[in-house]
C-alpha cells in the first residue's frame, strides 16, 4: 500500500517544489513529536475513535493549514521523523528521552517544539534530562483521560523544564485548535 | 588472430570483422580496451585475460604473471574537463577527464565523490546537498564555504561557463551559498540533512536520468592512480587546484551543446 502524504507536509511540499526534505525543512517552524504508544490506540476519542485516530486527523488538517511549516515526529519504542505528515508506528513502550534526544537536531534559533502524549513516559528522569538540554522550550499536551494525574502532571513539569507552557486536551478533543492556541 | 602481451597490455590483432569487433565490445568495456589505430590493434586491459580466453577458444592468450605489480604512481594532471559519470560496465560508474588532448583520464565515481564530498554515498540525491553543490564537506567552515563559492561561482557564471545548465547551476550556488553563509539558516539545513539522514533513503527529487557531476571540470589535480591502456586509472585525488595563467586568470571550460569538444576561457 502506498505511503499516505498528507497535504501540506514536508514530503508533499518537497515533492510538488522538486526539492529536498533537508531544503523543504528550512521553512519548518514547528517540530511536533506524537506519542503513538498502544495507550493511543484506545477508543474514547470523538465518535468512539482512536486518540491516534483523531490526533493523525487533527495534524493533517494543522498540516494543510500550515503547509510545510510542521515536521511531525513519532515516538513509542523507537522514534521516527515522519516527513509524510502521518505520525506512525503503534508501538508499546513511550520513550519519550529518546524521542527528545533525537529531535533536538532541530533545536536550532527560532524552532518551536510541541509534545503530545497521554501518559507518563518509560523512563520520566531521562525525559526530563533530555528537555533541559534544549535551548527552544518544549510546550507539551495531555492527551489522555482526565483522571489520569501523573500523565498530565509529569508532562506539566517536562514543559516547566525547558521554559514551556502545558496544555491538557482530554481524549484528543481539539488537538488542532490547542496546538493553533500554543503558536499564536 | 594473435594475442600477445606487451608492457602489461594485451594486443589483440584479428582481420576486420564486424561481428569479432561488436562480441569484443559487448564482452569487454570501453574502459577495459581502446583501438590503436596506428597499429591496428585492439589493447586490452590484462584483467579481461579470462574474458579473451573465452572469446578467442582457439588462440593461445599468453598468462599475466601472478606476480605482475600493478604500479600505483602520483601524477600531477593538467584535466581540461571531465565528464559526466556514467556506468561502463566496470561494476563502478565513472567519468572520463581530458587531458592533454585526449580523453586518458579516468576518475570511478567513488573517487570523485570522496575528494568532494568527504565520503561515498550512493542514495538518490545524495549529490544533491547545499555542500556539493559548493563542492564542500559537510564540516566545511565559513571561511570555506565563502572560498567554496566564489570558485563555484566562477566556474559555473553564464557569462563565462557554456555549459547548457550553466544558468540554472550558478542559481543553485548562489542558493547554496545564501543558506550555508547564514548561520541560522545553515543550523536549519543541517538539521534538515539529519533528519532526512535518519529515513535512511533520500526521496527521489532528483531525475533518475542525472549522474553524478563532479562540481569542478578542470584544473591542476595531483592524484594517485596507475596506467593502463594508455589511461591513468585515479584511485585517490589528493589535490584540485584552479589552472591560472600568468595574469592570474582562471581557466573555466565547458561543453557547450552542438560542440565537438570542450571549450576554454581564461576569466
Amino acid at each position: 500500500m502506498a505511503e499516505q502524504i498528507v497535504k501540506g507536509s514536508l514530503a508533499q511540499i518537497a515533492k510538488d517544489n522538486n526539492k529536498s526534505i533537508a531544503q523543504t525543512f528550512l521553512s519548518c517552524d514547528v517540530i511536533v513529536i506524537v506519542d503513538t504508544s498502544g495507550s493511543m490506540g484506545s477508543l474514547d476519542s470523538r465518535d468512539g475513535q482512536s486518540r491516534y485516530k483523531v490526533a493523525c486527523n487533527e495534524l493533517a488538517r494543522l498540516q494543510g493549514t500550515l503547509p510545510g511549516k510542521i515536521a511531525v515526529i513519532s515516538f513509542s519504542n523507537t522514534v521516527l521523523f515522519c516527513p509524510s505528515g502521518v505520525p506512525f508506528n503503534l508501538d508499546s513502550g513511550t520513550h519519550m528521552d529518546k524521542a527528545l534526544d533525537f529531535a533536538r537536531v532541530a533545536d536550532v534559533p527560532d524552532m518551536r517544539f510541541i509534545l503530545i502524549s497521554d501518559g507518563e513516559p518509560t523512563d520520566e528522569s531521562s525525559a526530563l534530562t533530555a528537555a533541559r538540554k534544549y535551548k527552544n522550550k518544549i510546550d507539551t499536551i495531555y492527551v489522555g483521560p482526565e483522571n489520569e494525574k501523573a500523565g498530565q502532571d509529569f508532562l506539566k513539569r517536562l514543559a516547566k523544564a525547558s521554559g514551556g507552557q502545558a496544555l491538557q486536551d482530554f481524549k484528543v478533543n481539539a488537538l488542532g485548535s490547542n496546538i493553533q492556541k500554543l503558536l499564536a | 588472430m594473435t594475442v600477445i602481451l606487451r608492457n602489461n597490455t594485451y594486443h589483440v590483432q584479428f582481420p576486420y570483422d564486424p561481428m569479432m569487433v561488436q562480441m569484443l565490445k559487448n564482452n569487454i568495456p570501453a574502459s577495459g580496451r581502446k583501438w590503436d589505430n596506428n597499429a591496428k590493434i585492439w589493447q586490452v586491459d590484462t584483467q579481461y585475460e579470462s574474458t579473451l580466453r573465452q572469446l578467442f577458444p582457439n588462440d593461445k592468450v599468453p598468462p599475466v604473471a601472478t606476480q605482475a605489480k600493478v604500479l600505483i604512481e602520483t601524477r600531477v594532471i593538467d584535466l581540461r574537463y571531465v565528464g559526466q559519470v556514467k556506468d561502463r560496465g566496470m561494476g563502478e560508474t565513472t567519468a572520463f577527464g581530458y587531458s592533454e588532448g585526449q580523453w586518458s583520464v579516468i576518475f570511478p565515481e567513488k573517487v570523485l565523490r570522496m575528494w568532494f564530498e568527504g565520503f561515498v554515498d550512493n542514495t538518490p540525491g545524495a549529490s544533491d546537498s547545499f555542500y556539493s553543490v559548493l563542492g564542500l564537506q559537510k564540516s566545511a567552515s565559513q571561511d570555506e564555504i565563502k572560498t567554496g563559492y566564489r570558485r563555484m561561482a566562477r566556474q559555473w557564471h553564464p557569462d563565462q561557463c557554456r555549459e547548457a545548465n550553466a544558468a540554472e547551476i550558478f542559481m543553485r550556488i548562489k542558493e547554496a551559498y545564501d543558506i550555508l553563509s547564514n548561520a541560522n539558516k545553515k543550523a536549519r539545513y543541517d538539521a534538515g540533512l539529519m533528519l532526512e539522514a535518519s529515513l535512511g533513503i533520500t526521496p527521489p527529487v532528483q531525475n533518475e536520468c542525472d549522474n553524478y557531476r563532479a562540481p569542478l571540470r578542470c584544473g591542476l589535480v595531483m592524484a594517485d592512480g596507475r596506467e593502463g591502456l594508455g589511461r591513468f586509472w585515479v584511485s585517490k585525488i589528493l589535490a584540485w587546484e584552479d589552472l591560472t595563467d600568468s595574469f592570474g586568470r582562471v581557466l573555466v571550460a565547458s561543453w557547450p551543446l552542438g560542440a565537438s569538444k570542450p571549450v576554454e576561457l581564461w576569466a
